[in-house]
């Protein structure tokens, strides 16, 4: 009985190590560019210069570095630029996809088969496939340069009406059907009773929407030429190529500034996190 | 997880009582969705499929015709030819490594109880990051000089390696720094099948003598998370596939990393030259459309479990 | 000895939560016992604990005279049925009941995909194994169901897979946790049926987990009821019903459940209901309040009252083909009631609204004392009330 045990709890102190050498090695993989990050953001020049494995900088250079960041480019101004069009672009989308969604889910009319049809040709669609075709659009009505051309691709997610389609869908009739009889609109049946229900799917899909467009590049490249426009990744792109930044240890704030926000969010709330990739992701 | 499904929710009964109204209230909701989804989809794809076939670009003084020309120069020049072949590279690295890797890290997460917060995190942390930033910071890691990657090299006595100057050397590097990027992602969506497999089926394997490591793998775990897999494996090639952003910032589409995206926007949006550059955006939504039909014919399959 | 099964001393704690404590069990061969309790009694820990799924915290299983403590489930030689059946659902039907077989006679390289091409004996095993599987497919009569999916049979078929599964190691005991309760109620009681006779056709052990004390009392030998962890009573169904050991057991066994009415025991050790002797006697316990229970079918109830008994009034009459079931109120305690059943009568009589007398008969009756503990009656007082019309 005795042996047996230690036997079995030896085979399991194996696996457990094994375990634990995996992770943590893959871990450090996946955490080391972000301490490299932080810890070159923090250093003196001259020490980078020589390219040395210490990780401990010798002295504290954070200060200058994060300041010549926020000298060399309007980094606050990436990230006021970047709150303003995933706001913008989130608060169409839900106000679009909301009731596209609930039609599709609970209601009849013409053309829904078509309609959903065609929202499920559009999750294969990624911007790059319409953006040559808008560009020119906005560029005929002078409309680059703006945060209207920078949100405007996005103000239909078919992606969150499908999402929320599905999640509609699996709401009780007898529900809608006793506020119909007590007399409720169609539109407050949806706004005061189904949306309230699904708040674990917009939730979800707020997360998603708002990681997409914080960290979206290709766009942003394409419509946006004057820095005041510009969101956190082109701001980044604009810095990590201005000649002027040769010093990494500014760079490195830089990145450590506009990387910390997203971060943050996530280390804060990262059940939700979890819930929305799972929710979202398994489409 | 939810199945496609094109079927209509029987709202018959509904409409007998109500008659009317809910055509009326359906057609304004998705009146917005109509408007938006013509403008900024339809329209834009039906005007990529026109520009494709012609010479359009931007400063011209006429359009000219070409039916297939744009597809038939693309297939003779060697930038698009090898930003295809790049591409496709990159998907085949990216493709088995984040499956795979994913996979493990979420099998290996999945027994944890009280370090499973830290992995997640962990894991899941470049996911989050702004990508731009992040490839800025790799290529600073990777900096021949100055980077701590190539002085861990030198100080194990490996030569100095150029990362990302060395031309074949690109394609793996930026497909590293793409993997690193995903393995997160693929993990959460691992995890969550395999917190979907019922407790019983394992307990079955056990008293049917499948019990060990291995025979619970192949009898239950590997069979039940088959849908997942099929699942992470296309969105990974799609992402894969939309390779951008990193080259953007470390090569710049330079010798040897030339991928399909970048080319596209070369093309389309440094020189002008619309009618090509919608020709390879053509080719680009075919591969994604393959991709999606391909998975929807397995969500069809999966219908059997 | 072959496939007896006993358990001794078995504890087990989840955290802080005691789930079994102290559990001592005897099971004989070819015995049909059911584990019964209402839900979180422990009677699914016992089960897993009893196939090794589970590790008790302190205890001893005895399988065929053998302490099974250290074997893995399959080294114990039994077989489990799931109350989701747990099917594999990428396998067939036949590959589902052919797996405990592989496992058996194949080695590991012989099973793993691609490496089990260089076995030369596999084919040869492999085509024992699809001849076994199709015997014991015949035996349940789900030849036709073999090539399909779980996914594409019914939840009786399912059921019959899942059983075959379990057979065709042919093991000594067979443990089954609840496999009928996701069954309509047309095919559970069919299957009750099939289920008892397949255990008469194997003369196998069958340990048998439910909830429905109607599955327990219909098939079983014996059953154990277990209630917060111990033992409460094992005996035959007879036993259980008629001689309840506490009143846990008494209002878990039998439908309609049994009529409790509270009593009081005085100093001579008369039982009284109300301030009216029952017509027991229990001598020599202390005075204080007891618990006098009546099944539905041993209450008689008197139109005419020859001496002083409790009344109740008819509040509703329920048809139940055969009998019938009366609900009453207690007349001098508007909040007890008790359901009385009498066989189906044309003469008009029973009608709500109506009250008659409590009358039973005294060695039908069974008495509980204040902790629930069943109290022998040890004598009847000269009837006094209702016992004697």
């Amino acid at each position: 009985m005795e042996a047996a045990r230690i036997s079995l709890s030896s085979g399991r102190w194996f696996r457990f190590v094994g375990a634990h050498a995996v992770l943590l090695i893959g871990a450090a993989f996946m955490l080391l560019p972000f301490l490299w990050m932080l810890l070159t953001a923090i250093r003196a020049p001259d020490e980078i210069l020589t390219g040395g494995l210490n990780p401990i900088p010798r002295s504290f250079h954070a200060v200058e570095n994060f300041t010549a960041a926020m000298q060399q480019a309007p980094l606050l101004r990436f990230m006021v630029n970047g709150v303003i069009i995933c706001a913008g672009i989130l608060v169409i989308q839900l106000l679009v996809a909301i009731p596209a969604a609930y039609a599709l889910a609970k209601l009849r009319f013409p053309g829904r088969g078509l309609l959903f049809a065609a929202v499920i040709g559009g999750l294969c669609i990624p911007i790059q496939v319409p953006a040559l075709p808008i560009y020119l659009a906005l560029a005929e009505f002078g409309l680059l340069d703006s945060y209207f051309a920078m949100m405007v691709p996005f103000f239909l997610s078919v992606f969150a009406i499908f999402l929320f389609r599905q999640t509609f869908r699996g709401f009780p009739d007898e529900i809608l059907q006793a506020a119909r009889v007590d007399g409720l609109g169609e539109f407050e049946i949806l706004w005061r009773i189904v949306v309230p229900s699904a708040l674990p799917a917009i939730a979800a899909f707020s997360i998603f929407s708002i990681v997409a467009h914080w960290n979206d590049l290709y766009w942003p490249m394409i419509v946006i030429q004057r820095m005041d426009y510009a969101p956190p990744p082109l701001g980044m792109l604009f810095f990590a190529n201005s000649e002027t930044g040769a010093s990494y240890g500014v760079l490195m704030a830089g990145a450590t500034i506009i990387t910390a926000p997203l971060v943050l969010v996530f280390l804060l709330a990262r059940r939700r996190f979890v819930q929305g990739i799972t929710m979202t992701g398994i489409k | 997880m939810t199945a496609l499904s094109l079927g209509a929710p029987d709202g018959r009964l509904l409409r007998l009582a109500w008659p009317g109204r809910d055509g009326i209230a359906g057609a304004l909701f998705v009146l917005p969705a109509t408007l938006l989804l013509l403008a900024i989809i339809l329209a834009p794809l039906l005007c990529l499929l026109v520009l494709s076939l012609t010479d359009y670009e931007i400063g011209a003084l006429q359009i000219r015709w070409l039916g297939l020309g744009n597809f038939e120069k693309a297939l003779s020049d060697p930038v698009f030819r090898r930003a295809m072949g790049n591409t496709l590279f990159y998907v085949a690295l990216v493709l088995p490594g984040g499956v795979l890797l994913g996979l493990l890290v979420a099998l290996l997460v999945h027994g944890r109880t009280r370090s499973r917060a830290f992995y997640e995190v962990a894991y899941f942390l470049p996911v989050t990051a702004t990508l731009i930033a992040m490839a800025a910071v790799w290529q600073f890691l990777l900096h021949p000089k100055l980077g701590p990657v190539n002085g861990l090299l030198r100080a194990v006595g490996f030569p100095e390696t150029a990362f990302i100057s060395e031309p074949s050397l690109l394609i793996p590097t930026l497909a590293v720094i793409g993997l690193w990027n995903l393995i997160g992602f693929n993990m959460i969506l691992f995890l969550a099948g395999l917190t979907a497999i019922p407790r019983d089926l394992y307990d079955a394997a056990e008293i049917d003598g499948a019990g060990g490591p291995i025979d619970r793998f192949l009898t239950v775990t590997w069979p039940q998370l088959a849908p997942t897999t099929m699942f992470v494996a296309v969105t990974t090639s799609i992402t894969a596939f939309k390779v951008f952003d990193t080259v953007a910032v470390l090569t710049r589409g330079r010798d040897g990393s030339e991928v399909l995206l970048y080319a596209i926007y070369l093309e389309g949006f440094q020189y002008f030259k619309i009618g090509y550059s919608a020709a390879l955006t053509v080719i680009f939504l075919a591969f994604m459309l393959a991709f999606s039909v391909f998975q929807a014919f397995q969500l069809d399959r999966r219908v059997h479990y | 000895m072959e496939n007896s099964l006993e358990l001794a001393g078995i504890t087990k704690a989840f955290g802080r939560t005691g789930v079994l404590a102290d559990i001592d069990l005897a099971v004989q061969p070819g015995e049909f016992l059911s584990l019964v309790g209402p839900s979180g009694c422990g009677k699914s820990t016992l089960l897993r604990i009893i196939a090794g799924l589970e590790h008790q915290d302190a205890g001893q299983v005895r399988i065929a005279g053998r302490v099974v403590d250290r074997l893995s489930p399959r080294a114990r030689n039994i077989a489990m049925v799931f109350q989701n059946y747990a099917l594999y659902p990428h396998m067939s039907a036949s590959e589902n009941i052919a797996l405990p077989l592989k496992v058996d006679r194949l080695s590991l390289a012989e099973r793993l995909p691609l490496l089990r091409y260089l076995s030369p004996r596999r084919p040869r095993i492999e085509r024992d194994i699809v001849e076994e599987v199709g015997k014991v497919a015949e035996a349940l009569q789900i030849e036709p169901l073999l090539a399909r999916k779980p996914g594409q049979l019914s939840g009786g078929q399912r059921q019959r897979v899942a059983l075959a599964r379990a057979m065709v190691r042919q093991p000594s005991l067979f443990l089954m946790d609840e496999p009928l309760s996701n069954l309509d109620a047309q095919l559970r009681v069919h299957m009750r049926d099939e289920l008892t006779d397949l255990h008469r056709r194997l003369g196998a052990t069958f340990i048998y987990v439910t909830h429905d004390q109607i599955e327990a009392m219909t098939m079983s030998s014996r059953i154990a009821m277990l209630d917060g962890g111990q033992l409460a009573q094992i005996g035959s169904p007879a036993e259980l019903y008629e001689r309840p050991a506490s009143l846990v057991v008494a209002r878990f066994i039998g439908s309609p459940a049994i009529n409790i009415l509270p009593a009081r025991l005085d100093a001579s050790g008369s039982v009284l209901v109300g301030n009216l002797p029952a017509g027991l006697v229990v001598p020599g316990r202390i005075a204080g309040p007891v618990s006098l229970g009546l099944r539905p079918e041993h209450v008689r109830l008197h139109a005419v009252c020859e001496r002083p008994m409790p009344m109740a009034t008819i509040r509703r009459s329920e048809h139940h083909g055969a009998d019938r079931l009366l609900h009453l109120d207690l007349v001098e305690d508007r909040k007890a009631g008790l359901i009385v059943r009498i066989p189906q009568d044309d003469s008009g009589r029973y009608q709500p609204g109506e009250t008659y007398g409590i009358g039973f008969a005294p060695e039908k009756a069974h008495l509980f004392d204040g902790d629930g503990m069943r109290m022998a009656v040890t004598g009847t007082a000269p009837a006094r009330i209702g016992a004697a019309a």
